[in-house]
């Protein structure tokens, strides 16, 4: 049987990175994964969303799907703004890889390109209290912040919210210009600062893996505002775009179809079990380092498989999240906007006490091209009046998406158990409960958040709570620690009581601060694989 | 062939509806396919699109009264799907694309809100005579 050098599994962010700078170094790189593709049948045109409402006959294959499967129905849960043309992110994730539980409700991804696929592309460095708090190293952090930041393209600016953004960011691209709902925002906070920064609160611009300015075979962002559509452009960066790139590299080689089940160290090499999707029989790779970069509950899932037994849990980490619908009057029935932007464009700091560590962070987004249809349903109305009276709403809306630190707690778990009727034969049973204190913390920042955008000319309608495990970020199940303990990972990312078995996801993380878990992970994959290149 | 066609005049109904206008061959087609992944439906479900199907000028008294009677009812899950569908479609996309308002937009707005109400007032009563 061939041995692999370096067997890498998951081509998500964290997989795109750790591979790619391995590949750079000149080692020979396999990377494994069930790999999902896109439906080849629903083809996105390259256009603006406004030109494209009026002109194209088949917008409804994009717009809504086959059998209009884009169009849900019910009360609001999560992932609602996957569209048709990314609904194979979350393909075949409940025959495969299911997890069962009446407080946490995951999102993983099968997909070519994983959950990155619909990534809402913002990349914001953790202070060095987070960074410390998460047990990630600081200064090896920042140059590899700066090392993934050079490779996706990064748009930002460095304004009044710098501090909880960029921070020690170089070499970036300027941000995409506001539309009209941002910049009325930004003119009032400028007049408000003041007051606002002494509260703990912080407004700017988010930086983005969007570029503005073209960049190799990717062109600079062309406000055509699909970006819940299409990646046409390449102007947003995904994992695929980092895949694709790499395939076309001696020393990388792409194994798709195959769902990583176990591992099991045999003298001095690690033979690895996998199920291939296509007829669900077995199959065994065999390699000489094995980096898992299948998302923290993914990797917490073969790592069980591999080590666990039935008692054992492992500790989760999740975001807690929730989004307030908010309107400006100001913009009541002011039409529609060209050169608009789906991604988030201002992220509100609220950093209670000053001190940079367990700030709740804010991401605004404008609405226009998920359509009236996704909004009209929560209006108590009779549709027909609910559609008039939308059409001069929308232009007023501002989605405010609220994120908090979380903390590992005994409340919060995950174990491995039996699933007969699943391929894979076990599943993933979670827990996650807020304690009273936390449930407290969060409803006080979020009153805070909603004050502070009224005094910003936004007002909050209602707050939806679509519940844990929303928000997708996802750490902790395999916590970093000094101690050598089962379930544990060095600083490294070596997973302790095995030789060659390496976790270069979020599962490491021992805290989760409040923005975006992914250019850290993505930055952490990155020293992973360095660590491998000079002491592996 | 007797479900198609009345599946197209369920259609063509809930389309003058929704937006005062026939629907085209596509949105027929597309409206089909749709009702093919929606669930099962309970008696009073039942009951009640067979009523508005009966009178359709009752179509948007129950589509008000089932906001707060019934909000998941299958007669609202189809009319919202018709309301997608028709979204979608490039011949109807200006009537859903936001609008500037004009100088008659507040009393536009208003006498839309007064009808809003009657027909939830009307349609409670009417959803509640409904019997499965």
């Amino acid at each position: 049987m061939k041995i692999f050098e370096y067997l890498v599994v998951g081509s998500g962010c964290s997989g795109a990175m750790v591979a790619q700078t391995l590949v750079e170094a000149g080692v020979n790189v396999t990377m494994i994964d069930t790999g999902i593709s896109k439906d080849s049948d629903i083809k996105v045109p390259d256009g603006d969303f406004l030109d494209l409402r009026s002109s194209d006959p088949d917008q409804y294959k994009y717009f809504l799907g086959d059998k209009a499967s884009g169009v849900s129905w019910g009360d609001v849960g999560k992932g609602e703004q996957i569209t048709p043309p990314r609904q194979h992110i979350v393909k075949d994730v409940e025959e495969y890889i299911p997890l069962v539980s009446s407080t946490f409700s995951s999102f993983e991804s099968l997909s070519y390109g994983g959950l990155g696929t619909g990534w809402g592309l913002q990349c914001w460095q953790y202070s060095q209290a987070d960074l410390k708090a998460a047990g990630l190293n600081e200064a090896k952090m920042r140059k590899a912040y700066q090392v993934v930041g050079n490779r996706i393209g990064i748009s930002a600016t460095d304004d009044d919210a710098g501090q909880y953004t960029i921070r020690t960011l170089k070499d970036y691209q300027p941000s995409p210009s506001m539309d009209k709902n941002h910049r009325y925002i930004s003119d009032l906070y400028e007049s408000k600062k003041q007051a606002l920064n002494k509260q703990g609160f912080y407004l700017g611009r988010t930086p983005l893996a969007l570029i503005t300015e073209d960049k190799d075979d990717r062109r600079g962002y062309g406000y055509h505002d699909m970006d819940f559509y299409s990646d046409n452009d390449k102007s947003a960066w995904r994992p695929w775009i980092a895949i694709d790139s790499l395939r076309k590299q001696r020393n990388f080689e792409y194994i798709g179809g195959v769902l990583m089940l176990s591992f099991k160290e045999q003298g001095d090499k690690t033979i690895v079990t996998c199920m291939r999707t296509a007829d669900q029989q077995l199959v065994t790779f065999s390699c000489r380092k094995l980096i898992l970069a299948t998302s923290a509950l993914g990797s917490a899932r073969i790592v069980l498989r591999s080590l666990g037994d039935s008692g054992t849990k492992l500790p989760l980490l999740c975001n807690p999240y929730s989004y307030i619908p908010c309107i400006q009057p100001h913009f009541f029935g002011s039409g529609a906007e060209r050169e608009k932007l789906g991604f988030t464009q201002l992220s509100l700091f609220y950093d209670k006490d000053h001190s940079n560590i367990g700030a709740s962070v804010a991401s605004l987004y404008s609405y226009q091209s998920l359509m009236l249809f996704r909004i009209v349903r929560h209006v108590p109305l009779n549709f027909v009046d609910a559609r008039i009276l939308m059409r001069y709403l929308i232009p007023t809306i501002v989605i405010m998406g609220i994120h908090h630190p979380d903390h590992a707690s005994d409340d919060k778990y995950l174990k491995l158990v039996d699933a007969p009727e699943s391929p894979a034969g076990s599943q993933l049973e979670a827990e996650y409960v807020l304690s009273d204190e936390e449930k407290r913390e969060i409803n006080s920042r979020e009153k805070a958040f909603m004050r502070t955008m009224r005094g910003l000319g936004t007002y909050s309608l209602k707050k939806l709570d679509p519940g844990a495990g929303a928000s997708i970020h996802y750490a902790g199940t395999l916590p970093f620690s000094q101690k050598r303990e089962p379930f544990t990972l060095s600083s490294s990312g070596l997973l302790h009581g095995t030789r060659s078995v390496y976790v270069a996801d979020s599962s490491g993380f021992n805290y989760l601060p409040a923005p975006g878990l992914t250019y850290s992970l993505m930055a952490n994959a990155h020293n992973v694989a360095e660590g491998l290149l000079h002491n592996g | 062939m007797a479900v198609e066609l009345s599946t197209n005049t369920e259609a063509r109904l809930f389309s003058r509806y929704l937006i005062g206008r026939e629907a085209n061959k596509q949105v027929l087609g597309l409206y089909r396919d749709a009702l093919q992944e929606t669930g099962h439906m309970d008696r009073l479900d039942q009951a009640l699109l067979r009523f508005a199907l009966k009178h359709p000028l009752s179509i948007g008294y129950l589509d008000a009264g089932l906001i707060f009677y019934k909000p998941h009812s299958e007669l609202r899950h189809r009319l919202y799907l018709m309301l997608a569908i028709l979204e979608a479609q490039a011949e109807y996309s200006a009537l859903f694309l936001p609008k500037r308002r004009t100088f008659l937009y507040i009393a536009f707005l208003v006498w839309c809100g007064i009808r809003s109400v009657f027909k939830a007032a009307v349609g409670s009563i009417l959803v509640r005579s409904i019997r499965p």
